[in-house]
Order: C-alpha cells, then structure tokens, then sequence
C-alpha cells in the first residue's frame, strides 16, 4: 500500500498532503488538489499556497557548512620565525613599528590589538587566562599599572637588565621584568573658544572651582585606564582621607564623569565641555586636528603632572622567548621610542627626561610617584572609587 | 531504504545535538575550573568582590530596571513601525530594503551615534535658550531604544510575518484593525515578540557604555570594574552571577508567557498581509522608517569623504572584513544547523530542561566570561583548537539565539500537516526536507541572519580569542573611534551597509521570485 501510494506520488508530482476534517488525505499537485482515490477534484489555493517550490538540496547544505566550518580555521600559516605580541598601544601607532621590525629582522610578527572600550585590562585579562599555555612572547602595553600586576601574579618572565641601559631607574624593573618606553601625561584641554586665556585651569583643584560650571568640566571615569592610574598615584601621594574627599566633592558637585579620555577630548573639542582632564596622546590629536583647543600641565607650581610611561615585558613561559627578547631589543631602541613620539603615541622620551617638547617648549614638571607606590595604593583607590562613582 | 534513511536522520539529529551540548558547555565547564585554579574564596578580596551590601543590590535593580524599560519601549515602537510599515502597499519591499543595512552595523556603533547627536541637541538646547534638556537616565534610555530600534522592528516584522493572515481574515471580517492587533495579532506573535525582548534586555543590561556618557553608572560597570580592580576571573563570575541570574529568570518569565500562545500557531503564512493600516499610520511608520535608515547613512556618507579616501579605508581593512566575515558566516550557518537540533532537544526527550538550563545560561553569560571559560578549556586542549577560537566564541553567545529562534519557528508549524506528511514520506529526512523545510525556511533564514548581524558586532568575547595576527572590523573600528579616525569609521560603516543594501535586495527580489511561483 505504501509502496502504491509513493508510486502514485512520484506520477502525480506530489509536493504536499493535507488530512482534512473528514479524515480524507488531499494531495497537492501544481494541477489543483484531489483525494487520494481520485474520487473528487478540487481547487485548493491554501495547500497550493503552503507548497513551496524550493527544492533544497540538505546533503549540499551539510557540505557547505562542513566547507564553511573548516573555513573558519583557515588562516596564513607561513612557516619561519615568528613573534607573538600583546599590544594596548593603539594599532595606528603600534603597527607601522612592528612592521618596521618584521623588516629588519625577516621575524614575522603576529600582534593582538586591544581596544579603548577594554580600559587596557582586556590584554591582561587574556594573558591572566591563558596562563596554563601562554600563546603570546611579549606584552607591550601603553601604561605600567597592569604590567605590574602581571608581574606581581607571575606572569612575566625577567629578560636581561641591560636593555633598561639609559632608561631612569624607577622607570624600569631592576630584574629586568618590566622596562620603560616613551611617556605621556595627565593635562586639561581647553576650548579655546569658550575660555579665555586667563581663565584656564592651573591646577587639579579648579574641577571643584565655582568659577567652572560643574557640567561644563568633565574627566574620565577614575576606575579604568591612565584615569585609574592618575587617581591611585594621587592616593600614594596625598593620602586616602584626602583623595576620597577630593573625588566625592567632585561627584557631590556633578562634573561631567565620562566613559574615556577619548570621550572627554571630543566633548571638549565639540564646544560641550569647557575643560576636561585627559591624556597628553588624546589631546594631540585634538590639536593636530586643527581644533580650537589648548593644552595646559596641571599643578606646574606645585605637586606636577601625573606622568604615565608605556611598558614593554616578556610574558613567561613565551612559545618563541629568542624572538622575544629581540622585538624587546628593538622597541627600547632609541630611534623606535622617537619613532612613536613622531606619531603621537608618547609625547616624551624617557631616556631624555621630562624635557622641551613641542607641547611644553618650558619642560614639564612631574608627580613624583613611584610605580610601586601607586600599585600599592591601587586597590583601596579602586574600591573606594567605585563606591563613589558607581552608585 | 527508509531505514538507513532515518537512521541518517536521527545521526544528523544526535551529531547536532552532541556538536552544540560540547559547544555550549565546555565554556560553562571551563569556568568552573576557574574556581579550582584561583584562592578567591580564600583570599581577603572576596569580600570586595562579592556583590554583597545595599550598593551592588540597589545598582542590579536599577540597572534592570532601567533594561527593562529599553526592552519594552523599544520593542512596542518596534512592533508598532513594524505594524504600520506592512500595513502599506510595499512596506513588505521597503522593510527587507531597510532593515539589513541597519542591522548590519554593530548596536555599539548605533548608540554611541544616537548618544553623541543627543549631547550635541542637548548642547544646541543650552545655546539657544531652548529650555527642553534631555539627561541622566532618560537621555540613556532614549539612546539605548534608537539603537535598539532596527532590531526591534526586524523582531517585530519576523513575528508578523509568521502568522497565519487566515485568522487574521477571518478575525477583520468581525472586528476593528485595532482589535485585531490587541487580540490576535500580540498574543500569536507573544513567542518571537519575548525573546527579541529579551535579547535587547540582555544587550541593554550587559552595556555601560551608553549609560556612561549621560553619567548612568549601571551593573555592567560594576562587573568590569570588580573584575579591573582585582584581576580575579573567579572575582568577574561571583560579581556577574546575580545579573546572569536575573536574566534567566527574566527569560523563564517571557518565554512562559509566550507559550502561552502556543495554540493559536498554525502555518500559513503564505499571501498579502490583510490588515491594512490607516494611510497616516503607514505613513508615518514608513517615515520613522526612513529617518532611521536615511540619518545614519547620510552621516556616513558625508564623513567617508572622497572616493579614494574611502577605498583606501576599505582597503586597510580589507584583512579584519574578511576575517570578521569569515567567522560572521560560518557562525551563521552552524548556529542555523546546531541551532535546529538545540531547538528540537528544547521541544521534545528526557533532556528538556538541561536544553533549556544550558541554552538560558549562556544567553546570560557577559561576552567576557564566555571567552574565559573557552580560554581554560583550549589551553588544556591544545594548541590546534586557536584557529577555531572565534567562532566557538560566537557561536557560544549567539546559537542560544538562534536556537530560541528555531524553538518558536518549529512551535508555530502546523502538526496536522506535518503528521499528514508522515503518512507519504519515503523516510524522515524526505519528510523533513520536502514539507518540514519549505514551511519553516523563512524563520530559519531569520535564525541565519540575526546569528550573522550579532557575531559581525561581538567584541567582548573576540577580543580575548582572536588567534594572533587576526583581527576583527569591530575591533578595528574601535580603535579607529579611539584615535578620532571619523572618515575611516564613516567609510567602513558606508561599505557594511552598503553590503547590507545590497543582501536587501537580494532577499526582495528572493521573496517576490517566491511569491509569484507560489501563485503560478
């Protein structure tokens, strides 16, 4: 019976079945409808309109996505020496200097970009993660909080001390963990077109001036990044009773409390923010930009500007160490640390101190906070911090 | 050999099964290792961790509370948009025109641009005196409903099109449109309509990005900012175990009230759409419609500059696109195929409810986390498993997506002609694949397509897999809106929505092929 009726399917180009009320099995045909003893004939438009023509063909969708599957796995495997690298220096600054060492040296090297939106700790993140099997060889990051709490989880192995030769001591770890390369600093931008020169920002302390309209002054968030890192110096520096009262006036008083320094810089630079307390990188790019901004050093006649110093590190147990060890070489070469000056990554050498540049022609005057103590301050800073901001 | 046949069928069924269980709880397992590695619980942090005390508690309620109402508000102007664009004649062609170019850029990407016009109408406000100011909670929430809105209406326009116009006929012939959208037309599209929203609940809910640049500190910030403070993954999955909580809970609750129109599921979607809505309803559905499309890509098109400069983008990013679509396709394709056999493990068997459990949690789990608990397993795997990384990663946070897509299409199919088609198949697989698939292929192309658009904006869980040397658009375009590099973000944007145009047209011209074969 079943056989007859697949038989009568097959002739009768069958596309659909229907059981109806009456129990009676409909066939739908691109002729019409009838039943399956041919005994009635009918126009069904609905079985007709649930018969659908499309033919698919599954096993060739399976293969496709098995194709598609091993797709996913394709990538450039190209045999020779190679070096893995963890960068949270912005790709438009980091990669023309890695391709510049891939051609030096004919190591191909295989970088991992971080993003503004992971506050620097998303490459930590991942090599806290993968340190049953470390895959990268060096982790070079744009601020040294994080690179010392790598180091302090030992995850970072100790290269030679000598590379360190002309960086400032505390710029560097004497064991040769961690090393120095190329600074920028904590600075106000200003629009120049809504303050005067006269009325810009001189020190930390104008973000709680009444002269400044609270929502017209904005910072960074203090929990993630170099904002971080400016807030828990602060908390080396002057004490906790003094910082905490300092960021609680500020949240009590409403100034604008951004989600990055990028953000800060473009609310400035759009006429939004009168001021706002950024990094040196960010505001360089505001005024290469052509827009109505000026940059001014915070507290210059007393405490200094926060100095963040980029790091570079070997991560331990790193799958090409020899490789390593020479993109390390390469990136606390003099010329490279000039090299990213030129483009804005860092504003000064360390090697030359906080000397002239050609934003502060007068030199800079920096907070003298040591990186151990701003580590150290970091945890209570960050939970009192987000206590006050994150309510 | 209707044997083999349906052996073949039940293999395909237990191999997908198998594939996503493996896909789905490794990284639940791998999280769980994080535990045993790590003294947390031991240590003094715990007690900072923890979210423990009025603050975090008051913070998760406000934070769901305020997803909630991004949720609701967005998918009503959703469904509404939805309503009245296919209410007019060729609002069918104008949504599948619309819809895939907006959808195509990442939500991120949306509400920053919403965000930012927002400030600069607030900032405009105070120049001139213009005394309406929108801030704080309600500016985010307005924000975070625009950027949400394209899903939406795609959400809305899914369910829509789904249901069976021959009640909806026959229910005008008695009562009002109006009536008919209240009575009918909600409550059949209950299921789909709850997990959209839910998926913009979690979407809302695990951002704070948005909510931040209106000074909105919500309890995704509190995760990132534990977890920054402490570095302790085990830290990260304590802080974000309320909220994933709450999400589960909150997705029992929808979906329960979405099977609640189970019954009124039948399949014959097939034909125009019968309620026509009033002209200055259409109207202005079509308008909104517009501005939407018409804003972004106009902005676009004005910051890509000139032609060079706008190749020259695309040709700098021409490795991460095709990277980025590379994994944005396969994790379509195997979420649409794992996500099938997902579903039917949800409908039917002894392992209901571990389907559900498993499906629910890790719709839940921040991206971040997803990548951890993959991380722990790949490095105990081995070194061959990196190449794969991003898409398990994907299909990790996004076949829970498809499969509750799958799960309402295949509750929605008409039973009597599928146990109708039991009686003249040659075997399971002809069955299936003769009626079962030309009934449900439009919802499964949803499935495919909204499994694309999301894994072509991940960034939380890419950004801690990406094999070395392979980077994402998103990532890119991030770092781009970082350095200020607007052209460049304003060119990739034009060309992926331009890409999206065009899949617009191709799915029109598909469904109007459809259409008029089916009348022939």
């Amino acid at each position: 019976m079943a056989r007859t009726r697949r038989r009568h399917c097959r002739e009768q180009k069958v596309k659909v079945v229907r059981q109806d009320a009456d129990g009676v099995f409909w066939l739908g045909t691109n002729g019409g409808c009838r039943d399956l003893t041919n005994r009635e004939h009918s126009r069904n438009p609905e079985i007709l309109a649930t018969v659908n023509p499309i033919k698919p063909a599954p096993r060739f969708c399976l293969l496709a996505a098995l194709a598609l599957a091993a797709l996913s796995a394709c990538g450039k495997k190209e045999a020779g020496r190679e070096v893995v690298v963890y960068t949270s220096v912005d790709q438009v600054f980091s990669e023309p200097v890695l391709r510049g060492f891939e051609r030096e040296t004919g190591i191909r090297v295989r970088p991992v970009y971080d993003v503004e939106a992971a506050k620097t700790t998303g490459l930590a993140t991942r090599l806290v993660a993968e340190k049953e099997r470390p895959r990268a060889d060096v982790f070079w990051n744009n601020e040294f909080l994080q690179t010392l709490r790598l180091k302090e989880q030992g995850l970072l192995a100790a290269s030679d001390p000598k590379l360190g030769m002309g960086i400032p001591a505390k710029s560097f770890d004497p064991q040769g963990y961690w090393f120095g390369l190329g600074a920028r600093a904590r600075v106000f931008l200003v629009n120049t077109t809504l303050v005067k020169p006269g009325d810009y920002p001189r020190s930390l302390g104008d973000l709680l001036n009444p002269k400044y309209p609270a929502e017209r002054i904005g910072m960074a968030l203090p929990l993630f990044g170099t904002a971080s890192t400016h807030a828990a110096a602060l908390y080396a520096t002057q004490g906790p009773e003094k910082t905490r009262a300092f960021f609680e006036q500020i949240k009590s008083r409403g100034v604008r409390i951004s989600d990055g320094n990028s953000t800060v810089r473009d609310l400035v630079v759009s006429g939004q923010l009168w001021f706002g307390l950024t990094d040196t990188d960010d505001a360089l790019e505001a005024v290469q930009r052509g827009a109505p901004v000026a940059v001014v050093a915070p507290d210059q006649d007393a405490r200094g500007a926060m100095v963040v110093f980029g790091t570079v590190a070997m991560v331990k147990g790193a799958p090409h160490p020899e490789e390593a060890k020479k993109l390390i070489g390469f990136l606390l070469k003099s010329e490279t640390e000039q090299e990213l000056i030129r483009s804005g990554c860092f504003q000064w050498s360390l090697r030359e101190g906080n000397g002239a540049t050609r934003m502060f022609p007068k030199g800079l005057r920096a907070m003298d906070a040591s990186p151990d103590d701003v580590l150290r301050a970091l945890p209570v800073a960050a939970q009192e911090l987000r206590e006050i901001f994150v309510r | 050999m209707p044997g083999l046949s349906n052996a073949l069928d039940r293999l395909l069924l237990i191999a997908a099964q198998a594939a996503a269980a493996i896909l789905l709880g490794l990284p639940l397992l791998g999280l769980l290792l994080v535990f045993f590695n790590t003294e947390i619980l031991s240590e003094g942090p715990a007690a900072t961790i923890l979210p423990l005390g009025y603050r975090p508690l008051g913070l998760l309620l406000r934070s769901a509370g305020f997803s909630i109402a991004v949720a609701v508000f967005a998918s009503l102007a959703g469904g509404l948009i939805a309503w009245g664009a296919m209410g007019a004649r060729r609002g069918v062609a104008i949504l599948s025109l619309a819809l895939p170019p907006l959808l195509i850029v990442p939500i991120s990407i949306h509400g920053l641009n919403w965000a930012t016009l927002i400030l600069q109408l607030n900032d405009w406000g105070m120049r001139h005196r213009v005394p309406i100011q929108i801030n704080g909670w309600a500016a985010a929430c307005l924000a975070e409903v625009l950027a949400f809105l394209p899903l939406a209406i795609g959400v809305a326009w899914t369910s829509l099109a789904l249901l069976d116009r021959k009640l909806l006929e026959s229910a005008m012939i008695f009562r009002s449109p109006r009536a008919v959208v209240w009575r009918i037309t909600a409550p059949m599209a209950g299921l789909v309509l709850a997990v959209g929203m839910g998926l913009i609940f979690l979407l809302s809910l695990s951002d704070y990005t948005v909510p931040s640049l209106f000074a909105v500190q919500v309890y995704a910030l509190e995760i990132f900012s534990a977890y920054s403070a402490s570095s302790h993954p085990a830290g990260a999955v304590l802080t974000a175990l309320p909220m994933m909580l709450l999400i589960c809970f909150s997705m029992v609750v929808i979906l329960k009230a979405g099977f609640r129109s189970r019954l009124l599921f039948h399949a014959s979607p097939a034909g125009s759409w019968p309620c026509r809505a009033a002209g200055w309803y259409s109207g202005s559905a079509l308008t909104l419609l517009f501005l939407l499309l018409a804003l972004p890509m106009v902005s676009l098109a004005a910051g890509a500059g000139t032609f060079p400069l706008f190749f020259h983008a695309i040709e700098s990013a021409r490795s991460e696109l095709l990277v980025s679509l590379r994994v944005s396709l396969v994790t379509a394709v195997l979420a649409l195929l794992l996500g099938i056999g997902v579903a039917r493990g949800m409908m039917h068997g002894r392992a209901t409810f571990l389907w559900w459990a498993l499906v629910c949690l890790l719709f839940a789990m921040p991206a971040p986390l997803v990548a951890i608990g993959i991380l722990q397993v790949a490095n105990r795997a081995g070194a061959w498993t990196e190449p794969f990384l991003p898409v398990w990663a994907c299909l990790a946070r996004f076949l829970p997506v498809g499969a509750f897509i799958c799960y309402a299409v295949f509750q929605r199919m008409d039973q009597g002609l599928l146990e109708a088609a039991h009686v003249f198949q040659r075997n399971r697989l002809h069955g299936a694949l003769r009626v079962a698939f030309p009934l449900a292929w439009r919802g499964l192309f949803m499935a495919a397509a909204a499994s694309l658009a999301l894994a072509l904006g991940e960034l939380g869980a890419s950004l801690l897999v990406a094999p070395p040397g392979e980077s994402t658009l998103v990532i890119r375009l991030y770092n781009l809106l970082h350095y200020g590099a607007s052209q460049e973000v304003a060119s990739l944007g034009l060309a992926l929505s331009l890409l999206a145009l065009g899949a617009g047209l191709l799915l029109t011209a598909l469904m109007h092929s459809q259409k008029k074969s089916s009348h022939a």
